[in-house]
């Protein structure tokens, strides 16, 4: 996976990147947004 | 989240997913979601290393991480980005639909 040290910007292609979920399913965005847009949301932590 | 959730099936209805990035393991994703009863994709990232990709923000004086959303379409173009400034710098979902 690419190491982008900056923002994504609106029109600009978004970094691919493959993370298994939560639930051990392997996730890689070009794929799944292939299916539909995918809203990513980074959280700063559920504490 | 709250936010999210409650407008998850306008998402749903305009054919997009909504995935959740953090910093916690896949143990307190889980435990969180059933907590909260969130019907998203979690997604680990305990490294760090799809933050950095993205350029999500840490800011250790404004304690950690700062919120950020990004809306892929289907060629894997952002349609919609914001980088938070502060923890309560959220974008308001219905600004996000309407990239949709």
């Amino acid at each position: 996976m690419e190491v982008v040290l900056s923002k994504v910007a609106i029109g600009s292609p978004a970094p691919n990147f493959s993370l298994m979920d939560m639930r051990g399913n392997l996730f890689e965005l070009r794929k799944e947004t292939e299916k539909g847009p995918i809203l990513l949301v980074f959280n700063r932590g559920f504490v | 989240m709250a936010q999210l959730r409650s407008n998850y099936k306008k998402f749903m209805e305009k054919g997009a997913r909504i995935v959740v990035l953090g910093p916690e393991n896949a143990k307190a994703f889980e435990k969180y979601w059933q907590e909260n009863d969130l019907p998203f994709i979690g997604i680990p990232d305990p490294t760090g290393i799809v933050l950095k990709a993205f350029g999500q923000e840490v800011n250790l004086f404004k304690l950690g991480r700062m919120p950020a959303q990004v809306l892929v379409d289907k060629h894997g173009v952002a349609l919609f980005a914001h980088y938070g400034h502060s923890m309560a710098d959220i974008p308001d979902p219905e600004d996000v639909l309407s990239s949709l």
